[in-house]
């Protein structure tokens, strides 16, 4: 522990202002505090803070998020391994990069969107549409506004809405789920398949909810545990619902959006099933199939990019389950989340000033009385 | 429910525990444990070498001196004067003027063993500001000790003071109920048209049932329970919630002043001491005290014990007290209690990657630490589920970030009462708290600017 800070102190002279490595600063700086707290003290009231800071909330999510990575890696074998190291190391890069040009803290930020986005990916991702994925929702979804806490847009989600938009024919790279108990943990591919080739298990546009558009009903059990093809890290729904525990027992994420997120989305899915069960499949099969768990417990639930007040959070969440499942039943779409989510977080700050206005004139009355 | 026995000068206690000081709690679903509050007996400490006595007390200063350096002054004396009221400032003992600075009186040759200078006897009003009692009362709104001649519209007891690490209200009754009792119905004399509202916590239902039982026959009392949760004890938030408006007359007082009162009408007795804790993670032996005003805070700390670390003083709780200079100062009316905390800034390896739930281990990191870095707010929320006041602090910081008074005041700034929860919680350790005061100082100046202008 002490030759760590004795590496730190001797490194530090090098970053110092008109040196070659002046503008690596926020890096040193990022370094040496993901190392060592800050070492700080209060300077006026309250003289005690609490223990919980930017840095651990975040590390929170990802320990929130371990369960859906295990999961991917059981079922999709070790190729998500590199998609995942790829999508940290350019986010990261990205991250640095702006922050040295802003000669600003490099944020925590990035490192649950270096996680986030890949478990949103199709397990056979050639790993160039991983990094401009990545580049893109990082830079365009968070840096250009000012870094994390000022961003506008969910990083992970706009870097997923532009690939898929851009690249749709690189974007349906699924595998089906390996079949024995070791599911995929042991299987090979070669390397040079990460740049392109397509997987010899890939199955092109086999999603249970674009199966089910063709009459054909996947298991319920499978679709919980996860024995399906999907997005790395949306099949298994129990992995998702252990990451959703982690979050609420850990007070990290507001129950409120994830609440109104599954609630508006099952009970609309529900009642269109009742009413044409021909045409729509029921609203169990919808909350357990595609990305609709994953979103309402990692995406809706990003505090940034949702409206700040509670009663906006409702407000926020159903907005998007609703969406979510006209999208899928509706519209061209065969999976409706990432649409939704990013509408929402467009609507989100006009939800919040509505929400805001009806408090203040609240507040006001309250004066005059 | 309250036993007290008195054996030489130390009062030994039982008392069954109403609040509960070992947890912090406070809205939002917090609850959390903290190490070292004060506990057992109520000690009455050996007479100090000297006395600081403060000039300063809320927005009055005494400064119109009535003794002079050597001068011999008996315990009751008046020493200073200031011209609201005119308002005396007592020898808490007898003994000799020392010195005198623009800011203390300081005594020395203290002897404890004289008899006391009597109050003149006069009504109930009177006797507040004669016995010295008024160090006890402040007004709600503006926080100021009450005009002499003003009749109060109401008055709040404070007898729920959930701040953590000040004294227990409890300690404070141990006196006695009957006496209590008695100063209560004194104060509710001063008009009948004055409330007295006795503000207490669920928990203390057999305290608020006896007090009740006792004041019967009284109509103008009136009790106010709130839920145990730090923040909402505090009396411009229960005085709002009753209805009552800034610019009327209410007072706060605190059962030290009540106390005192009776003393004062019944036996006669100027407010010479007050009862205090010395606690917190930095001292090894928590304690209550029975101290006279101006007793050294050094002699209080040494008397607890404090820690050998840099150490961080502060007058009150952890969440709303003030630092206090520990050398040649002197104990004031308005310390409920010193909480002693380690002024620790050591950097710690990986300190956000530790197990465990941080609420019920959080007495490892009750330090004057920042807890991490200053970041941009992230919207988590957590500062809307603790304010007491239901502002929504990470808007108004919005606001004041980019100095939009107006909106910030409809949004609701004045009503910040400073209780520091939301700056505790931060996850982005935004000194929100310190924004709230200078952005309502700010307001102030600018209503005192635009007034101005119109006359
Ligand atoms: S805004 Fe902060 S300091 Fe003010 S009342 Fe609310 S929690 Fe307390
Ligand atoms: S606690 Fe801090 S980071 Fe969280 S919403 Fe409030 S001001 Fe923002």
């Amino acid at each position: 522990m002490k030759f760590i800070h004795d590496i730190f102190d001797s490194l530090r002279p090098a970053f110092a202002d008109n040196r070659k490595l002046s503008k690596l600063k926020p890096l040193f700086d990022a370094t040496e505090n993901f190392f060592f707290s800050a070492g700080l003290t209060t300077s006026t009231g309250p003289h005690v803070r609490h223990s919980m800071d930017i840095k651990r909330f975040m590390s929170m999510v990802i320990v929130a998020l371990i369960p859906c990575v295990l999961a991917g890696f059981y079922l999709f074998g070790w190729r998500i391994i590199p998609i995942i190291i790829t999508s940290y190391l350019v986010g990261g890069l990205v991250e640095v990069l702006v922050a040295c040009l802003r000669k600003e803290e490099i944020n925590e930020g990035f490192l649950v969107t270096g996680l986030l986005f890949p478990l949103t990916l199709p397990p056979d991702t050639p790993l160039w549409i991983v990094a401009i994925g990545v580049a893109f929702g990082v830079f365009f979804g968070k840096e250009i506004f000012g870094g994390t806490g000022r961003n506008l847009f969910n990083p992970a989600i706009t870097g997923r809405c532009f690939v898929a938009l851009a690249y749709p024919t690189h974007m349906s790279g699924w595998i089906e789920p390996g079949s024995s108990v070791f599911g995929r943990i042991f299987d090979f591919w070669p390397f040079s398949m990460l740049w392109g080739a397509t997987a010899p298990e890939a199955v092109t546009s086999a999603t249970p909810l674009l199966a089910v558009k063709t009459g054909q009903q996947p298991e319920w059990l499978d679709l919980f545990i996860g024995n399906s093809t999907g997005c790395i890290g949306e099949t298994s729904t129990l992995a998702i619902i252990i990451g959703a525990v982690i979050l609420l027992a850990f007070k990290i994420a507001n129950w409120r959006a994830m609440l109104a997120t599954l609630v508006s989305f099952f009970a609309l899915a529900a009642i269109m099933h009742y009413f044409q069960p021909q045409r729509f499949a029921s609203a169990w099969f919808h909350l357990l199939a595609g990305g609709i768990m994953f979103g309402a417990v990692f995406m809706v639930t990003d505090p940034v990019t949702g409206p700040a007040t509670n009663i906006g959070k409702y407000i926020y969440g159903t907005l998007i389950g609703v969406i979510t499942i006209l999208i899928r039943n509706l519209g061209g779409y065969a999976e409706g989340m990432m649409f939704a989510i990013l509408l929402g977080n467009t609507a989100a700050p006009l939800i919040d000033y509505m929400v805001i206005k009806v408090y203040n004139r609240q507040f006001i009355q309250e004066g005059r009385t | 429910m309250l036993i007290y026995t008195q054996d030489s000068g130390n009062y030994s206690l039982k008392l069954e525990k109403t609040v509960d000081k070992t947890f912090m709690k406070y809205k939002g679903g917090y609850n959390i444990r903290l190490s070292n509050p004060p506990t057992g007996n109520v000690l009455a400490l050996p007479t100090p070498e000297q006395l600081f006595l403060t000039r300063h007390i809320a927005d009055i200063y005494f400064d119109e001196l009535m003794v002079s350096p050597d001068e011999k002054v008996d315990q009751g004396q008046a020493l200073a004067r200031c011209n609201k009221g005119p308002l005396n400032m007592h020898a808490p003992m007898a003994g000799t003027v020392k010195y005198i600075t623009d800011n203390q009186i300081i005594l020395g040759q203290l002897n404890s063993n004289t008899a006391p200078t009597k109050v003149t006897p006069g009504s109930t009003q009177d006797t507040i500001f004669s016995s010295g009692c008024f160090i006890h009362i402040n007004e709600v709104y503006s926080g100021k000790i009450p005009a002499k001649d003003s009749i109060p519209q109401a008055i709040f007891v404070r007898i729920a003071n959930l701040d953590n690490y000040v004294m227990a209200s409890e300690i404070e009754l141990m006196g006695s109920l009957q006496e209590f009792c008695s100063g209560l119905k004194l104060l509710a004399d001063i008009s009948k048209d004055t409330i007295l509202h006795v503000v207490v916590t669920k928990k203390q239902a057999v305290l608020a049932k006896k007090i009740k039982n006792d004041t019967a026959d009284i109509s103008n009392i009136e009790l106010v329970t709130i839920p145990p949760r730090y923040g909402l004890d505090n009396t411009r938030l229960i005085a709002d919630r009753w209805g009552y408006r800034a610019d009327q007359h209410i007072w706060s007082i605190s059962p030290q002043g009540i106390f005192a009162l009776a003393r004062a009408v019944n036996q006669g007795e100027k407010t010479t001491y007050t009862y205090m804790s010395v606690s917190g993670p930095a001292v090894n032996r928590p304690q209550y005290y029975k101290v006279p005003l101006g007793y050294p805070i050094a002699d209080l700390l040494k008397a607890s014990e404090v820690k050998d670390c840099p150490v961080r003083v502060i007058n009150g709780g952890v969440m709303s007290g003030i630092e206090l200079a520990a050398d040649q100062t002197g104990v004031t009316g308005d310390i409920a209690g010193l909480t002693v905390l380690e002024n620790n800034s050591a950097r710690k390896l990986l300190k956000f990657a530790r197990f465990g739930l941080d609420d019920r281990r959080f007495e490892d990191f009750f330090t004057t630490d920042m807890q991490g870095e200053v970041r941009a707010c992230v919207s988590c929320g957590y500062c809307q589920s603790v304010c007491p006041a239901g502002l929504l602090p990470d808007y108004l910081h919005k606001l004041l970030y980019c100095n939009d008074l107006d909106r910030a005041q409809s949004a609701g700034l004045n009503k910040c009462v400073h209780c520091g929860l939301c700056s505790f919680i931060c996850v982005s350790k935004i000194e929100l708290t310190e924004q709230f005061i200078k952005g309502q100082a700010q307001l102030k100046a600018e209503q005192h600017k635009s007034s101005e202008g119109q006359a």
